[in-house]
């Protein structure tokens, strides 16, 4: 059903402009996950697909991901799937209320509510499945949930999770990687601004779980406290007044080490005198299925 | 005619060669499995995205040519698999080729994995944008598909274009290409009215086409990825069988060849012995 653990390098994207932050997600975000790897993999849920109103069948809830245990901080998003090795049973096809939180505060949705198209921050989903009943409640990663003409109600993340099987000193551990990783990448030099802001995101995405699972709050969470940092910060980047999930300026990439933007010649990593020899003109291979 | 011990060394290569390839054909088997199992997991991920943004930014037949395109070209960084690679840049050079027809200036490329890249550097190099390598370094996650999104965003273009090897089965995978309409289409009247938006409707739809594009950019890879797999399997297995056919052949000569030597061998003793 849903994958445990958390998510924090991996991000819901969007952010107000057309060329923004798909930042969250990308590569020095991953590099920093590769270093609190866990060894398990998920991949991105998709659909929780809850039919409110009894009268129209709905698709079978999809359950999630390879969900072996305890949650630690992992990296990968956790696809949907409808094989549950894990404990907590999918939720129902026809539930009666969702709680869902949108960026601009949580909203439930019933049965017949009007079609919606709602983005989603980093939060708990709580599902209440019958009228007066409890709550199951399962942590997300952000992204969009959708609620269509037939009161069905899609839930696109890239991380779900049941609050239950969140562990609390993972997380705290995890915080606390995360931070050290940030202070770490703040001060490596030549790194721009998007790395240490997705670090920042990431933390506070962290911290807001962390606080959601103990119980503490249901706020918004405020940014983490960034270390002491002096610099200037450029004009167009001001401080987040609302604690969005993602920023909303285009981040400018040091482009990854492993990813390198070549055109037609492949650089010859290695110097050696016979490579200097045949530098210009061997380094590009022929065509065809090697 | 080899000598002998020609013939036994080229046995023996041959004969290390088959089990590599069988080794290999192992490795690649159970790595389809798995990622088979990640693309299945995609897959309703996927569905559910596009669902909503496809029937307003899909391509279809009847639209014009878009002004600008950018495309991706998904392949991999290891050689030894088959045709996927080369089919990859095939069509992507008669894609490219058919936009310039059209009349669309400078088509460009992005282009994932050094194989493609290599595929295409000497004759069609123009069109390349930006390549990227060793992408495939871990596991391919979700970042890798967000970054290379937010790589296709950074340049505008009216249509976006996905090239990679759709999986059907383990025998059958083809290059397809997914296009998108740009962003601007969203801005239409009369697009997704029927629903209400928490929010301001511009932003979140602008939101969800990044979300689109990312989402459906993951998938692809994960399919070009599991189509790779595939493909490698059976190159290797082909490899094997036809190594084996090869050992066959080269044990018979080889046995020919030691068992006349001993022949002249002996007679040449007998005949000497003979004289005397």
């Amino acid at each position: 059903m849903l994958s445990n653990a958390l998510r924090t390098g991996a991000r819901p994207l969007a952010a107000g402009a057309l060329r923004s932050s798909l930042a969250r997600q990308a590569a020095p975000a991953a590099r920093l996950v590769h270093a609190t790897r866990a060894a398990r993999e998920d991949a991105p849920k998709a659909r929780r697909s809850a039919a409110p109103s009894p009268s129209r069948p709905s698709p079978p809830a999809t359950a999630a991901s390879p969900n072996l245990g305890r949650s630690r901080c992992r990296n990968l998003p956790c696809p949907l799937n409808r094989h549950t090795p894990s404990a907590a049973p999918p939720p129902p096809p026809q539930v009666e209320m969702v709680i869902l939180p949108g960026v601009d505060g949580q909203f439930g949705v019933m049965p017949n509510h009007v079609p919606t198209i709602a983005e989603l921050k980093p939060g708990v989903v709580s599902v209440q499945e019958a009228a007066g009943g409890p709550l199951t409640k399962y942590f997300v990663s952000g992204g969009f949930a959708s609620i269509g003409e037939d009161s069905k109600l899609a839930v696109s993340t890239l991380m779900a999770a049941p609050l239950e099987e969140l562990d609390a000193d993972a997380i705290k551990t995890g915080l606390a990687q995360y931070q050290a990783a940030y202070e770490k990448a703040r001060r490596a030099p030549g790194l721009s601004r998007g790395p240490s802001r997705n670090l920042r995101g990431a933390a506070s995405e962290l911290s807001w779980n962390l606080r959601s699972r103990l119980g503490t709050s249901r706020d918004p969470p405020e940014p983490l406290p960034s270390p002491s940092d002096t610099r200037p910060r450029p004009a167009r980047d001001p401080p987040e007044t609302r604690p969005r999930p993602f920023p909303r300026r285009p981040t400018t990439w040091s482009s990854p080490r492993r990813r390198s933007a070549s055109r037609s010649t492949r650089r010859c990593r290695t110097p050696s005198p016979r490579r200097e020899q045949r530098r210009g003109v061997a380094c590009v291979r022929g065509p065809g299925g090697v | 005619m080899p000598s002998v011990k020609d013939l036994g060394k080229r046995l023996k290569s041959v004969t290390s060669t088959s089990k590599i390839t069988k080794a290999m054909k192992m490795v690649a088997a159970s790595k389809l499995k798995k990622a088979e199992t990640d693309m299945a997991k995609a897959r309703p991920f996927a569905a559910s995205v596009q669902s909503l943004m496809m029937p307003h930014i899909g391509v279809k037949e009847e639209d014009e040519t878009p002004s600008t395109v950018l495309a991706l070209a998904i392949s991999s960084d290891k050689g030894l698999c088959g045709g996927v690679n080369s089919k990859m840049a095939k069509e992507v050079k008669l894609g490219m080729e058919a936009y310039v027809g059209k009349g669309v200036e400078s088509p460009e490329v992005l282009m994932l994995g050094s194989k493609g890249r290599d595929a295409m550097t000497r004759t069609h190099s123009k069109f390349f944008k930006t390549t990227y390598d060793e992408a495939y370094g871990g596991k391919v996650t979700f970042s890798l598909a967000s970054f290379l999104a937010e790589q296709m965003l950074a340049s505008s273009a009216d249509s976006y274009v996905i090239y990679y090897n759709k999986f059907k089965s383990v025998i059958n995978f083809d290059v397809t290409a997914l296009a998108f309409k740009g962003p601007e289409v969203l801005g239409g009247s009369g697009v997704m009215d029927e629903y209400e938006f928490e929010g301001e409707k511009e932003e979140i739809l602008a939101d969800l086409y990044q979300f689109n594009l990312a989402v459906s950019i993951y998938s692809c890879i994960l399919e070009n990825v599991t189509s790779e797999q595939a493909s490698r399997m059976t190159a290797m297995d082909s490899a094997s069988t036809n190594a084996s056919e090869m050992i066959e052949k080269l044990q018979v000569q080889y046995n020919r060849l030691r068992q006349a030597k001993i022949t002249t061998e002996l007679t040449e003793i007998v005949a000497g012995a003979e004289s005397v």
